[in-house]
This record gives structure tokens, sequence and C-alpha cells, in this order.
């Protein structure tokens, strides 16, 4: 039953309008990046320049523009052009981010089985550590995680950004929380069936989280996506490095070319995004015939 | 017995590949951390015991980055749970397009970082955008960034960034209110306020607890964000307790950032603990 | 169950602990190998190959290509067969040579004949045969392979715009080719195998200094150094497996009395063929035979990249037989190059030497990371205290009077201002300077220099005063630092209108000229000036110090803990030898005797010569070319004695080093946020407000 703010017409428009502009404000950032990403370098210098130039001495004032006064593509073919590496590091990325997020998902679901189906007071204790170990800051584990992997002689290579990535319990908490919601009058059913554990995992409990797994994998999938910290640390060899790292040492010289960096950089997470939008909102929103 | 014992195998089983990960990679160096905060410097191992931690609360950059930490903190956990909750309210109250709101919400996820940085540096920066219609308004300009405004800068790109996955999450939860409850509730003669907040919060409860806790580790994440808007050493009222373990892992002075590392772990230890037993408290009315 | 898990994690927590204290991994040393026979051929060389036991060699002589065979098991005398064309490329496979000739390959049989012929694309630029007994000529654009008959098999190209440089064979089967194209940063290196192209993995450029390999390792390199893989810069043979990924080192030529550039290394039974390119047009064989000793790996940290410390490597390799110094370079990583080697150092692979030109050693020695050398210095044999001039000493030392960093050469950074403006002094400070710069409105403090550039003048020698670091104590919001920053202010705002004319110095409207003699030509040019005798040199204003200082553009230090510690100072005395001080050409020395000798040169007086001389001294005593050219020598003026003497006094005053002065880290936030100061965006009073608070909080940090 939805409760229905305000009375009436005037309320409801009222109502559209600060939720309009609230989403006007949201979009503003993504807008403006796509839209600079059509300047030219020259209306770039003209519009930032002030604010990106190292000595900025004279008080002029900057406009936030939206609509470029000569729409080109000068900024996308100077990307391809002059930086192959680009693309490159693209291919990182996705070769860093695609096996972390399959095997976390794996990882993390099999665990949240075990979580979700056993309940016993250890098991509990085990699950709040799992949460305090989420809250940690990176700057916590990296310095033990670079001893870890130098000692295991994984550093500088791909595995030393996978293992810890996997072994994340964000999403272990986060499809704990949803699995516990499982009624057991399936598993009940289930065993009557004589239904083992591993097939009541598979046959009942994966599919009946196909939403929430899917909103889990998005959310880690731009997690990992971002990740700045590892591979500058784990990763010396700066071939390896992801585009997240290449986007963050853009130096002011190249403002005109950061922002259709920056649109490229957000095209994959938007493509998940949108085509899997049903599932993400589905999954969250209605946690499908479960009962709280 | 046999039976439970069984059971409890599978049930090992199948948390093993996660707890040996979790193990290794986050625990091992929780463990490492801890040795670090305990000996004297990066090589020499001589422990010192409580000597690193009795130095760290006497040192006026650790007190200050934790007292923006907490003040930060609490507002964002506050505001990010509170609003989206409103949030979720007005969005699920009978809007049209309910499905075009939910995307734009969630769209700042997508954004890269430098994005967002890139364009809160071109409005708040003093040769910004803001300056320039405050100058339009024949007002002065004012250094943003660097005056007591700049938290709530901050808490602006937070809350941007995260209020629409709470949001959801939230929508999520207000659906899961049986109707039954409030309905019996309504023909009894109960208000809307009456009705909202005697009800459904104490459904709700298991989600704000859950809201909660995402909005907290998503408030330690922001440091990079104000990293990135003004360097290592920004505007004392930014500098949070992430400042001071990036600094201190800068200067090799694991000992600061292993001690700074362990308080905030005990802190938040002590806080979570509080709060399960609050929400345990306050369901077990509901489900009763 | 649980019972397991918590032992589990006990033990790995233990086993944690233990590898924190780890000390370094093993120093993957290596066997000294001697130079047991050298065999002179006569012929320039172009290119070899090896099959089997037999050397081939493609040379030039002045009548023509030849190809020289001799066996690399036994002593037999190496055969010379001259040939018809101009080649230039070589490889061998079994029974026959094939050799290329512009675009065109010959196969020939071990006597030279020509039996066959085939043909590539376009100019050949390598050529080389894998273990089946393929062949690949390489063009620019692509790679023809051949079968043993000489049929073409497949012709694989390079990608778009590349451009073959060379191919190497691989030991474990293939042709390593190496292309690279105009301003792509990363080259494409490509296994070929049959009609099979894949990259290959983590190669170490095998464009450069690759040579074929065998059935030990896919293929043998020299390591990379800025002097040229010659004999003289003591390389360092290492061979490299695929497989592994693994580079393994097997011998270097350091201290060896040949010259010459490397053209190719194989290893046969258990020793080393080298073939030397000499300078002369003849190429020299080197057979070396492994002897009982070792060589342990010195690793030398290079925070940037500079000649002198590469010079001091190749000395320090040439002069010792127990050591191998190796660079380890931090450098290409921007900020991340401190951050990875500190890792480094927790993870207990610092490296032996530490060789630093803009970061400071603050935060290694305070956490005694590193080595006193003053105890190493005392009870050396061969140099002393004494050696080294004693203003260097004081300004290296650290505050507890440790000598945790040495540079090998330094100049001198002072400053200097006309008489008549700021009087008969020999130090002055921050009152002076107001003063001054009052009672000449148009006055500038350096031309037109102005914002955060003013602050690197003088900041250095007044931040003591500001700011009391051992107490705590810091003075940013004071009144003297707001008067600072307006009086900084002020003299921005007059740069900027700041426009050259005559006579500038005297009529006060520049006051300082800052001074860094780094070789007594700068000095010379200082002092036999015209106007020297109306000026001071005063050194920067300063409240406290001197205000003169020296520059150390290199700064040199020793890790403790690694094991190597004793030859970590050789090395060092490597760098403060004789023949390195002397021969030191944009610095100053820093042992006094290569000090004074300079000295003597500068005073020296030569009257204006004209020299005459042969064009080539060879033609000449021959009797063929007795062409000479005539240049004149201006003439060198020697110093004065009161001109030494004035050196010796700026240099006696000096006490610090000029870098810890501007590159500290809390210089930076200082000029940040002054930078908003001279925009006029700020006022005084708010950007110092905001440097105490900024400052504050680092320095709390490092309590």
């Amino acid at each position: 039953m939805e409760r229905r703010f305000g009375k009436g017409k005037v309320g409801r428009v009222f109502l559209i309008a600060a939720v309009l502009l609230l989403a006007a404000a949201f979009l503003l950032p993504s807008l403006l990046t796509l839209a600079d990403s059509f300047f030219d370098s020259q209306e770039i210098r003209d519009s930032y320049g002030l604010i990106f130039e190292e000595e900025h001495y004279v008080t002029r004032l900057v406009e936030l523009k939206f609509l470029p006064e000569r729409l080109n593509l000068t900024q996308y073919s100077e990307l391809l052009r002059a930086k192959p590496d680009y693309f490159m590091k693209l291919w990182n990325s996705v070769v860093l981010v695609v096996p972390i997020v399959l095997f976390q998902m794996a990882v993390a679901s099999l665990a949240a089985y075990g979580f979700a189906r056993w309940r016993s007071r250890s098991r509990e204790l085990v699950f709040f550590v799992y949460i305090i170990l989420m809250l940690m800051p990176y700057q916590v584990t990296l310095v033990p995680n670079y001893l870890v992997a130098h000692w295991t002689g994984i550093l500088d290579t791909r595995w030393a950004v996978w293992l810890p990535a996997v072994a994340s319990p964000f999403s272990v908490y986060l499809l704990t929380k949803n699995m516990r919601r499982i009624s057991s009058s399936y598993v009940e059913a289930a065993k009557l069936d004589g239904a083992g554990e591993w097939k009541i995992f598979f046959r009942i409990f994966l599919p009946m989280s196909r939403s929430i797994l899917w909103s889990v994998l998005i959310l880690v999938f731009i997690d990992y996506w971002n990740m700045v910290e590892q591979p500058l640390i784990l990763l010396q060899d700066t071939s390896l490095h992801p585009l997240s790292v290449y986007l963050g040492s853009i130096n002011k010289n190249e403002i005109g070319v950061a922002f259709a960096a920056a649109t490229l950089y957000m095209i994959p997470p938007l493509l998940l995004f949108l085509t899997r939008q049903k599932e993400l909102i589905a999954g969250i929103v209605s946690y499908g015939g479960l009962k709280g | 017995m046999k039976y439970k014992r069984r059971d409890n195998l599978t049930g090992t089983a199948f948390l093993l590949p996660s707890s040996m990960g979790v193990l290794v990679f986050f625990l091992l160096p929780f463990g490492v951390v801890m040795y670090y905060s305990v000996v004297n410097g990066p090589k020499n191992s001589n422990f010192v015991f409580l000597d690193n931690y009795r130095q760290l609360f006497k040192n006026p950059a650790f007190l200050l980055a934790a007292k923006n930490t907490a003040i930060f903190s609490t507002a964002a956990v506050a505001l990010g749970v509170v609003l989206s909750l409103v949030l979720a309210l007005l969005v699920e109250s009978r809007l049209p397009f309910r499905g075009f709101f939910r995307t734009v919400f969630l769209s700042p996820l997508m954004v890269p970082v430098i994005s967002v940085v890139l364009v809160t540096r071109v409005a708040f920066d003093f040769n910004g955008a803001v300056n320039s219609w405050l100058g339009v308004l024949g007002l002065g300009g004012v250094d943003w960034l660097n005056t007591g405004y700049s938290r709530w800068i901050v808490m602006a790109m937070f809350l941007w960034k995260n209020l629409g996955y709470n949001m959801i999450l939230f929508i999520a939860a207000l659906n899961n209110v049986p109707n039954e409850v409030l309905e019996s509730a309504q023909v009894d003669g109960a208000g809307y306020f009456r009705r909202f907040f005697q009800i459904k919060l104490r459904y709700l409860s298991p989600a704000i607890l859950f809201v909660g806790i995402i909005t907290l580790l998503n408030s330690f994440r922001i440091f990079r964000e104000v990293y990135l808007l003004s360097g290592q050493y920004p505007y004392s009222a930014l500098y949070t307790l992430q400042h001071f373990m990036n600094n201190t892992f800068k200067m090799l002075d694991y000992q600061k950032l292993s001690s700074a590392a362990i308080v905030m772990s005990a802190v938040i230890t002590a806080i979570l603990a509080l709060l399960f037993w609050l929400e345990s408290r306050f369901r077990k009315d509901v489900e009763g | 169950m649980k019972k397991l898990f918590c032992l589990a994690m006990v033990v790995l927590v233990l086993v944690s602990l233990c590898s924190c204290g780890q000390g370094k991994s093993n120093d993957m040393g290596y066997y000294i190998y001697d130079v047991a026979r050298e065999e002179s051929l006569d012929a320039d060389f172009l290119d070899s190959s090896r099959y089997g036991d037999s050397l081939y060699i493609l040379g030039k002589q002045k009548s023509g290509c030849v190809l020289i065979s001799l066996s690399l098991k036994d002593k037999s005398v190496a055969k010379t067969v001259d040939l018809s064309k101009d080649y230039e490329h070589l490889a061998a496979v079994e029974g026959y040579l094939w050799i290329s000739e512009k675009s065109s390959v010959d196969k020939l049989d071990l006597n030279g004949a020509v039996l066959d012929s085939v043909s590539a694309s376009g100019n050949v630029v390598d050529l080389a045969c894998d273990g089946d007994g393929r062949l690949y000529a390489a063009t620019k654009k692509e790679t023809a392979v051949f079968s043993a008959a000489g049929e073409i098999l497949s012709t694989l190209p390079n990608a778009e715009g590349y451009e073959t440089g060379n191919l190497v064979a691989l030991g474990g089967g293939g042709v390593a080719s190496y292309a690279s194209r105009l301003r792509a940063e990363v080259p494409e290196v490509n296994r070929l195998e049959g009609d099979k192209t894949e990259p290959l993995p983590g190669a170490y450029n095998p464009g450069q200094a690759t040579y074929e390999g065998d059935d030990k390792y896919d293929y043998y390199y020299a390591k990379y150094t800025p002097l040229g893989n010659t004999v003289e810069a003591g390389v360092q043979i290492c061979g490299y497996d695929l497989a592994t990924l693994a580079e393994t080192p097997l011998f270097d030529t350091a201290g060896l009395p040949f010259q010459g550039e490397i053209m190719a290394v194989y290893a046969q039974g258990g020793s080393y063929f080298m073939a030397v390119g000499g300078y002369d047009g003849k190429t020299t064989l080197l057979k070396f035979d492994k002897t009982e000793h070792t060589k342990k790996i010195l690793t030398v940290g290079r925070m940037e990249s500079n000649l002198s410390v590469t010079r001091t490597i190749a000395d320090f390799n040439a002069a010792t037989r127990e050591y191998y110094a190796v660079s380890k370079n931090y450098f290409g990583q921007d900020d991340l190059a401190e951050t990875h080697l500190n890792l480094d150092i927790a993870a207990g692979e610092q490296p032996d030497v530490m060789s630093v030109m803009l970061t400071t050693y603050d935060i290694y020695a305070d956490k005694g990371l590193l080595v006193n050398m003053y105890p190493l210095l005392d009870k050396d044999p061969d140099i002393s205290r004494e050696d080294i001039l004693p203003s260097v000493l004081r300004s290296l030392e650290w505050s507890g009077g440790q000598l945790y960093q040495m540079c090998p050469y330094f100049a001198l950074s002072t400053c200097c201002e006309h008489e008549s403006v700021v009087g008969d002094v020999d130090s002055w400070n921050l009152e002076d300077l107001y003063a001054i710069c009052q009672q000449y409105p148009e006055m500038t403090l350096y031309m037109n220099q102005w914002g955060s550039r003013l602050i690197n003048f003088l900041i250095g020698d007044l931040f003591s005063y500001f700011a009391d670091i051992p107490n705590n104590q810091y003075r940013f919001n004071s009144p003297e630092f707001i008067e600072f920053l307006e009086f900084l202010k002020e003299m921005s705002d007059r740069a900027r209108e700041f426009q050259p004319e005559m006579n500038d110095y005297t009529e006060g409207r520049v006051l300082l000229t800052p001074l860094n003699f780094s070789t007594m030509d700068d000095y010379k040019a200082f002092v036999q000036s015209e106007s020297f005798n109306e000026i001071r040199v005063t050194g920067f204003p300063s409240q406290t110090g001197t205000g003169c200082h020296i520059t150390a553009p290199v700064r040199i230090a020793i890790f403790a803990g690694t094991g190597n510690e004793e030859a970590a100072w050789q090395f060092i005395k490597a760098a403060l030898s004789n023949e390195r001080q002397m021969s030191v050409t944009d610095f100053l020395p820093v042992t006094v005797s290569a000090m004074e000798s300079v000295m003597e040169q500068a005073r020296v007086s030569s009257p204006a010569t004209t020299v005459t001389k042969y064009v080539d001294p060879e033609g000449a005593a021959a009797g063929t070319n007795l062409e000479t050219r005539t240049y004149s020598v201006p003439e060198m003026v020697g110093l004065t004695d009161d001109q030494v003497e004035l050196f010796y006094d700026i240099l006696e005053r000096s006490d610090s080093v000029y870098q810890d002065a501007i590159e500290s880290p809390y210089i930076t936030i200082i000029a940040d946020e002054c930078d908003a100061l001279f925009a006029g965006d700020k006022s005084a009073a708010e950007t110092a407000a905001l440097i105490q608070s900024k400052l504050e909080i680092y320095f709390a940090e490092r309590q």
C-alpha cells in the first residue's frame, strides 16, 4: 500500500517538481562530462583554463557549459590516435575486473549459503568479524597484502590483485542478508524430496537469489572498475595498470582528453547497468515471495 | 547427533573457500597490523607494547582526524539513512515515471571519481562557477574548500553518490511491510504519522541497520574524492583518519598507521555491537 | 571444526609474525669468469651465427666481405673465406649458411660457395634460423619464413606501422621479432614459429644487445647500461628463460683490459665466448672460463637517473672482484617511487646503497634505517674525515652529528647585492631586507620573478625562524610571518611591473643576485666581472644562519641491515676516489686534495695564444696529409689570492644543504597556499592562518 503525499493536484505538482529538481542535480555531473567531451581543447581552455592552469593571477570567472559551441569529436580522435595505450588499459581493466567479479560472486554465494542455512553462535561471531573486516579502509590491509604477495611471489602479477579481491567480505554480507530471508519451508520441502545440500543450494537458493545476485554483481563490478590504489601498489609494471589508474593520472595539460576518456570509461558499467536494470531493481524491490 | 555433525561439516565446507581467503587476505594482514602497532619500527622488532597507542592519543593530528571522522561519519549515516528513507517514501507514493527516477538516482554510481572531482572543483574553486554566480548577484567570492563550508560540500558529494542506492534498498523494505497490520491500524483510527512511526519503522529496523552499515562503509570511501580535491593536507575540517593513515603510510611510519587502524577497528566494533544489540531489541517487539 | 579453524588462524598469524622480520633473500650471486683465451680476427664484425660447435662470423675487410668459421670446442685455427658480395646478415643451420644482401638471401655451403638463392619482399633487416631449420628473413614490414630447402612457408606481417628491428633465435624454439613504431611507447615483441605469431611475455627488450639462445636459455642479453653495451662499461650478461620469466646473471666484463662493443655471446660447455667489435675495425673473440670464486650483487637504489652514479657503478665494478653493483631504478613512477622504496624496506628488500637527488632522507634516518658513515670513515685506512671538505661534512650532518648521507660533488649557493644598496656587510636579516625594500620603492627581489618563486629564494633560511621543529612550536600565524607574507606580496606585485633598464642594480631596482658556483669557471666569471668590486656577497637574508649553502645534487646513503654494508662503503669510496673526483667537470669535488688541485688550476694565468694542429696526425706522420688548422686560445686570468680567500670564506660559511630547504614537502604546502595570496584572492592574514593550520597537522603527524 502506498502512501500518498500531499493532497490533490497542487501537492502532486509540487512533489513532482521537487523530485525533478533533485533528479537534475543528480544527473548534472554525468551530463557535464558527456557534454564536455565534445569540446575541443580551445574551448576547454577558455572555460576551465583558469582553474587548472598553474597560476591564476587574474580573477576571471568560470562558466559551467553544457552545450559546446562547436560540437566536435576531436577529443575522441585525439584519444584514439595519440594514446593507443588507452585501449590497452581498457583491456587491462576488463581482464582485472571480470574474473574478480565472477569468482567473488561464486565464493561469496557459497559462503552466504553457509551462513544462511546453519546458524550457531560461533557462526554469528564469524559473520560479525566479516562485517568488521569489511569496514576496514584499504590502507590498513595494503602493506600486509603487499608483504604477503611479495612473500608468495605473486607480486607484480594479476594474482596479487585478484586474490584479495575475490576474498572480499562485502558481497558475502549482502548475499547473506538476502539468503537469510528465504523461508525454511522450501528447504524442508526439498529435504523431504531427498535433495542434498548442494542440490538445495543450486536448485533453490541460487535461482531465488537471481535478482540480488545481479545487483550485487553490478555493485561489485562498479566498485572494482573504479579501484585505483591496489593496482598502483601491487602492480609495479605499468603495462598491467587498468584504466582507473590511468584516468587518475591524466595531468593538467591533458584536461582536454580527460572528458572523453572519462566518458568512454563510463560506458561498460553503464551498459551493464542498463541491460540488467530490470534485475537490479527487481532484485532489490521484491524479494520474490520471501518472508521477512 | 550424527546428523548435526554432518550438517556442520557441510556447512563449514560451504564457508571454506571464502573463509580461507578472508583469513589470508584480511585476518592475516590484520594480525600483521597488530604486530606493527606494538613494535618499534618497520625493521627493528623491539616490542614496545602500548607505547605507540599512548603516543597516538597524545598526537594532535590523530585527535583532529578522529574528531573529523566521527563528525562526518555520524552526520553521513544520519543524513544518508533519513534522507534516503524520505526519498524512498516520496518516490513510492504514486509518482509517475518511477522507473526513470530510479535510474536517475542510481546513475551516480557509474560516474568515475575524477568526473565528480572535476565538477566539484569547477563549481567550488575560488575561480569557479558558484563564485561567479555570487558575483552576478553582487556578492564576493569565497574559497569554499578552505572554510567550514567544505564539510557540507563533501557531504553533498557523498549524498549524491549514495542516496540512490540507499533509496532502492528502502523501497524494497517498504514493500515488505505487511499490509494487514497497516490496514487494521488504519481501521482502528490511527493517524498517518502514528502508523508510520509505530509500525512501519519497526518493520524497517533491519533495513535501517543494513543501510546504516553500508552508509558507514561508504562514508570511509569518500576519502578518495577528498584526496583528489585537496591533496594530502586539506583544510583542517576535512582531515580525516584516512588522511592520517595515508600520510603515515607515505612516511613509512607504519607504527602510527597500524595503531590508528586498530583504534578505528575497536571503535567500529563497539559501535556495531551496540547497533546490533539495539536492533535485536527493537525487532523482537515486532516479531513477538 | 571450529577448533581447527582457530588453530589454522593462530598458525597463520604466527607465521606472519616470523616472516615480518625476515632479512633479504639471497643475493643471486654468480661465478666469476676470467678470460682464458683471446683471439684477434682481422675483420669488422657484421653478424654471426652459431650451429652446434661451430661459430660463423660475417666480417668486413677493406677488400670485401669474409666469412670466418671456427670451432668453439677445440683450439683449431679459424678459417677465412672471401665472399663475392657485400653481405649484411647471416644465419647458420646444419650443413650450410643463409646470408643476405639487400633483398636477396643466398644459401652457402660451409666453404662459402653459393648453392641457392631466395628473395624477400624488401631489404632484409635480419636473418635467423630456428631449431627446426626454418629460415626467417625479416624485412621492415613482415617476416618471411622459408623451409630448409628454400621454399617459402609463410609470411608473418607486423602490426600496422611497426617496423622490425631484429630477430633473435630462441633456445626454446622459434624466433623472437622485435618491432617498434614511432610515437608508440611499447614495442611489439613476438615469438614467430612456423606460421604462428604470439606475443612474448615479459621479454626484456630483445631489440638491443640480445643474443641467440641455446638449450640452456631462451636468449642471452647484456643488461642495459647508459654507458653503452661495451666491455669497458662492465656489462653483465644474463640468460633469460621465457617459461619461468626468470633472468639469471651469468658473468660480467668488469675490470677487463679489453675495449669494444659486445657483438655476440655464446655458451659452450661451461664456458662463454664473446665476440667484441673493436674500435680499430678488428674483432676479438674472448673465451671466458669459470673460476672458483663468486661475486655478490650490490644493489644501488636510484631515485633519479644521473650519469655520475652510473659511472661510479662502472668504476666500482671494475675495481672489485667480490661485488657487482646493479642499479635498482625507482624513478619513472612519479610520486609512487618513494612508496615503492618504502614497501621494499618493509619487505626486507631494501637496496644496499641509495642515491637520491631531490628527495630527502629524513624519514629513513629518523627510523634508524641508515648507517652512520663516520665510524666507517674513521676506521678506513685510505680515507678519513680530514680528506673531505669540512663544510660539506658539516652541511650533510644530521642534527645528532651523524653522517647519513654523502655527496660526491657539490656546488656553492649564495646571494649577493650591490654595495650601495646593502652596505658594507657580510650578512643580513629580515629587518635589513624590509628596510632596503622600503627605501627603494621600485626595488624587486630578483627582476621579474614573482609569486611562489620568491618563496623559494627566501624561505630556506627563514624557515627555522618561524618553525621550532624540535619543540613543536610554529609561528606561521604570528605577526612576523604575516608581515613577511605582506612583504612578499608587495615584492611580487612590484615584480609584475618590472621592466629591465640600465643600471638596475646600482639604482636600486633589483636587489638580489642569486649565485650558484658549480664550477670554478662560474666563480671566475663572477669575480672577474666588472662590477665585482661593488658587490657584497651576503648570502640570503637569514635570522639565524649564514645564508650560504652547498647544493648537493646527488646524495648517497647506506641502508642498514642488508649484510653488505662494507661493500656499500667501498662503493661510496669509489665515488670519493681521486680518479672520480678529478674527473668531475660540471661540479666541484668534495675531497680536499681534488679541491686544492682545482683551485690551483684556477690560479693559473696564461696569455692568449694561437695553436696550430694537424688535422690528421697519422697522415701527417706518414707524410700523406699535412693539412693544419689554427685556432686561438683566449687569455686565462688566474684568481688572485683575495679571490681565492673569498671563495674559501663562502665555503666556510655554508652550513646546510640547499635541497633540504626547497624540496621539503612543507615548503610545497606554503607555496601552494601562497598562490592565492599572490593572485590577490586572499589576504596575508588569511593565508597565514591556513598555512599555520596545515603545517601544524603536517608536523603533528611526525611527532
